[in-house]
């Protein structure tokens, strides 16, 4: 009898250890826009095709196997030397992609890009990236973790990252959220380009504890009339068009905003540095810090 | 309706397009109340000379003289009170009245901002029942026939009261009764109101039952000059319009009539 | 034509009336009236009301009129000087000019404010008139630049001048980051922010729209050709210039305060001519009003309809133009119709 059970003990053993080394195999990848990743094993050769995807191959440190970016990354240093590919707009050049025999391409896009379509039919897999929101950059940090074999290295940022969001939505919990406006484009004065529902700074507007005003809006970038912002009286205003020329003067100047609040309570803050607060990459949490002074000054001193 | 007397002197005018055709060495004159009529083949300048008297081109060289006047010194506005012209071609691409279009002839009177024009409003009605086609006052001028049309024009042209009237072939593209129509008006403004006519003309036949001083025009030049006998001969048309003809004589009034002779008979 | 005048000012008090922030109709007279001081009663409105109403609707519905206006006063001059119902105001260049301008001045990183423009309208401006001087000089020829001529060159320029656009806009990357904007200017929107603005246009706009009525007579003559209105006794060259100037100085204006809008300028002076006749001297003033009516309605559902975004006037010109001047067609009997 002990001989009959010690024999089935180790017979099931040896059968479990089978099947779970089977189930062991990883479980398939999907990017962002949900396609099924098929990965001939870990990349040696990576194009990034947008300054986020950059800076987040960097910081998982592996910039040794970036070969070429697009003509926008410029963060970090190492990365500006770096062949370039051609920018989003009009179209990367495929030929310069191809020509660097990348095993893989980090892409940029909430919809599919059509240039992907053709990169994957000449054997070039395509991961595209689509974060929604902070939360959605620390899962983008994670996949490429998984995808490229750092797996420790992300979960490092990625913690790091998630820290610091836990520590700002924390302190801004519970406190009165105000109203907040996030300007794009002020050419014309009396219709400026707002952030909508949506896009990518709602999303930042609320982890650092307002209320876009301008998420009563048609899409994530529409224009906002005069009189509808005076109605929806935003407490502070974020310039994102400094490089324009916007100046926290000529807001202050326009018709009819003297009666705005921030305009009164002079809480409009243009960003200095873009990449910081746009870029859906590693650096977006100390963006976010800074919009989190700038919404509740009060609580980061 | 004219008051004064109008002549045209047209004195060594020489002139050419750009593309080469010239006019040489024009003198012409036309002493008020006459009515002459412009003949010659295609191409060979009357259209130019023509436009040469109303002031719309100007000679290169030699003057062009209304009523003792140099056209040079006058402005368009002065040239268009006195000459009148019905050009060859006339469409509107737009729905006017009859009765908008004959006033269009008081323009030259026009000053700045005019709400009704009452005399310039009798004076287009009249030159209307001169051309007699005062029943069309409110029709579409662009729903008329050609030989309404036509008469319309006129009228426009009258309006103007002009005392030298300047006509391009104001008889192509008419059926008979039309053409004669047109002519008749002509004498009669000649004849009743000493209105000076000049017209361009292709018909030469009708051009001698109506006209009473004939210039033939060949390659830019005066080629004769004279009445409907001294013209219409068989020589001179064989030269300028290389075609034989016989001239014969109209049963009624006695001028040259011709008979075209065609090569093969 | 009494009638038309009332109604721009009903139109116009109806559109101020409307927005997003509820304010009387009443009180907004009474605004008015105080303004010009014959009401003295200040009291029954919020100072944010009458802010709202004299810094930001009332500049804007002005600008909206004087924008309809000006294109059909334009319209209207285009279509008698080139003999040809299917003219509009931009068909010798002046869209393609401003759009020209406008791309360029949003490449520029500068900030400029003259007048309460920036750079872009003003680069608008300049560009429409620009353009209409290069197709001038081009279609001028032994002193005379013949009608066809200039149409012709009116549609060089434009070609090439959008394709110049459509380059800028494949090649740079910063108007990249502006194609939301250089979309909008091309749909067309009211965009009026400061009254220096319309204390600017409006002298331009109006006296323009008294003077063509001096030139009403020589438009009607202009009907019957080049060469015959020289014999009716206009000074066919000069008269051209001057049409051709003060025709694309409205436009230019429009365009600097309304960006491209169609549709107005083509289509108000062939409704006015079904109603009233090809006179000139009634088509102009009736042109510009209801052009002015129009507009300030066409902008009126702009904004409100799908309020709080906004739809670009120029598709709502069409969208209501449109039918209202198919039915209007299909009442007129008349085979020649304009």
């Amino acid at each position: 009898m002990k001989k009959f059970l010690l024999f089935v003990v180790v017979l099931s053993m040896l059968l479990t250890t089978a099947v779970g080394c089977s189930s062991n195999k990883p479980a398939p990848l999907t990017d962002d826009l949900g396609r099924t990743l098929v990965l001939k094993g870990v990349p040696q050769k990576i194009v990034s095709l947008a300054p986020s995807s950059t800076e987040i191959l960097f910081a998982l440190g592996l910039g040794s196997k970036v070969v070429g970016t697009d003509d926008d990354s410029n963060y970090p240093a190492a990365a500006t030397t770096l062949p370039h590919v051609g920018s989003g707009y009009p179209s990367f050049s495929i030929e310069t992609i191809v020509s660097l025999k990348p095993d893989m391409v980090v892409a940029f896009g909430y919809s599919l890009p059509d240039y992907v379509t053709k990169l994957e039919n000449l054997g070039i897999p395509v991961v595209v990236l689509a974060p929604k929101g902070v939360n959605g950059v620390i899962s983008d940090i994670s996949l490429i973790g998984k995808i490229t074999g750092a797996i420790s290295q992300a979960k490092t940022l990625t913690t790091s990252i998630q820290n610091s969001l836990n520590n700002i939505e924390s302190r801004v919990k519970g406190v009165t959220i105000p109203r907040v406006l996030w300007e794009f484009d002020g050419t014309d004065p009396s219709k400026p380009w707002i952030a909508g529902p949506g896009s990518f700074n709602d999303s930042m507007i609320t982890l650092a504890g307002g209320q876009n005003a301008g998420d009563i809006g048609p899409t994530s970038s529409w224009q906002m009339s005069t009189e509808d912002i005076i109605k929806a009286d935003p407490q502070i205003i974020i310039l994102d068009d400094y490089q324009f020329g916007v100046t926290v003067q000529s807001v202050e100047q326009r018709p009819g905003w003297s009666t705005i609040t921030a305009v009164k309570n002079g809480a409009i803050y243009p960003i200095t540095d873009s990449d910081l607060i746009d870029r859906p990459g590693p650096r977006v949490i100390d963006g976010l810090q800074i919009l989190a002074q700038d919404i509740h000054p009060e609580l980061f001193k | 309706m004219p008051s004064e007397p109008t002549d045209l002197l047209l004195q060594d005018v020489s002139f050419s397009y750009s593309g080469g055709f010239a006019l040489h060495n024009i003198n012409l004159f036309v002493p008020t109340g006459q009515m002459a009529g412009l003949l010659g083949p295609n191409g060979s300048g009357k259209t130019t000379l023509l436009k040469l008297a109303t002031g719309v081109l100007t000679p290169a060289d030699g003057n062009v003289l209304v009523g003792g006047e140099n056209l040079r010194k006058l402005s368009r506005r002065e040239v268009a009170q006195k000459i009148a012209v019905v050009p060859q071609q006339f469409d509107i691409p737009f729905a006017y009245t009859v009765e908008e279009v004959v006033l269009l002839g008081r323009t030259p009177f026009v000053r700045g901002l005019i709400g009704d024009d009452k005399k310039g409003l009798q004076i287009a009605i009249t030159a209307l029942d001169a051309a007699g086609m005062i029943e069309f006052r409110n029709r579409y001028f662009n729903e008329l026939s050609g030989g309404e049309r036509q008469k319309v024009v006129l009228a426009m042209a009258l309006a103007q009261e002009p005392t030298l009237l300047l006509l391009d072939e104001p008889t192509a593209h008419l059926d008979i009764a039309h053409q004669i129509e047109i002519l008749e008006l002509l004498r009669k403004l000649n004849r009743d109101k000493k209105v000076t006519v000049v017209a361009a003309m292709h018909d030469l036949n009708l051009s001698a039952l109506y006209f009473d001083r004939l210039v033939l025009m060949d390659h830019g030049s005066i080629f004769a000059d004279g009445s409907p006998d001294a013209v219409i001969t068989k020589e001179i048309i064989f030269n300028v319009f290389s075609a034989s003809v016989e001239v014969s004589r109209h049963p009624k009034t006695l001028v040259p009539q011709i008979m075209i002779l065609p090569p093969n008979h | 034509m009494f009638g038309l005048a009332i109604a721009v000012i009903a139109v116009m008090l109806l559109s101020v009336s409307v927005g997003p922030i509820k304010i009387s109709v009443m009180d907004i007279a009474k605004m008015l009236l105080h303004k010009i001081g014959l009401y003295g009663n200040t009291s029954g409105w919020q100072p944010t009301q009458e802010t709202i109403v004299f810094q930001v609707r009332l500049p804007r519905v002005i600008g909206a009129a004087l924008v309809g206006a000006a294109l059909s006063t334009a319209g209207v001059l285009f279509q008698g000087l080139l003999r040809n119902p299917m003219a509009d105001p931009y068909v010798i260049g002046t869209a393609a000019g401003a759009a020209f301008g406008a791309a360029l001045a949003m490449l520029l990183p500068l900030s400029v404010v003259f007048y309460g423009f920036g750079l872009v309208p003003i680069a608008a401006f300049l560009g429409a008139l620009g353009s209409v001087l290069i197709v001038y000089r081009l279609a001028r020829f032994g002193g005379k630049a013949p009608i066809v001529s200039m149409l012709l060159a009116g549609f060089v320029v434009s070609s090439f001048l959008v394709a110049i656009v459509m380059l800028l806009l494949t090649m740079s990357d910063r108007l990249g980051l502006k194609l939301q904007q250089v979309f909008s200017f091309l749909m067309g929107g009211i965009s009026v922010t400061y009254w220096q603005q319309i204390t600017v246009i409006a002298p331009l706009v109006i006296i323009s729209i008294v003077v063509t009525r001096f030139f009403a007579g020589h438009l009607n003559g202009f009907s019957v050709g080049e060469e015959g209105a020289a014999y009716l006794g206009i000074n066919v060259e000069r008269e051209k210039i001057i049409i051709l100037g003060i025709g694309s100085l409205l436009t230019a204006c429009a365009v600097s305060i309304g960006g491209l809008i169609g549709f107005v300028g083509l289509i108000m002076p062939h409704a006015m001519r079904l109603i009233l006749g090809p006179d000139h001297r009634f088509l102009l003033p009736a042109s510009a009003l209801a052009g002015a009516s129009f507009l300030m309605l066409a902008d009126l559902l702009a904004r409100t309809l799908l309020n709080p975004a906004e739809i670009p006037v120029g598709v709502l010109t069409a969208l209501i133009g449109a039918p209202f001047f198919i039915y209007l067609l299909r009442r007129t009997r008349r085979e020649y119709a304009f």
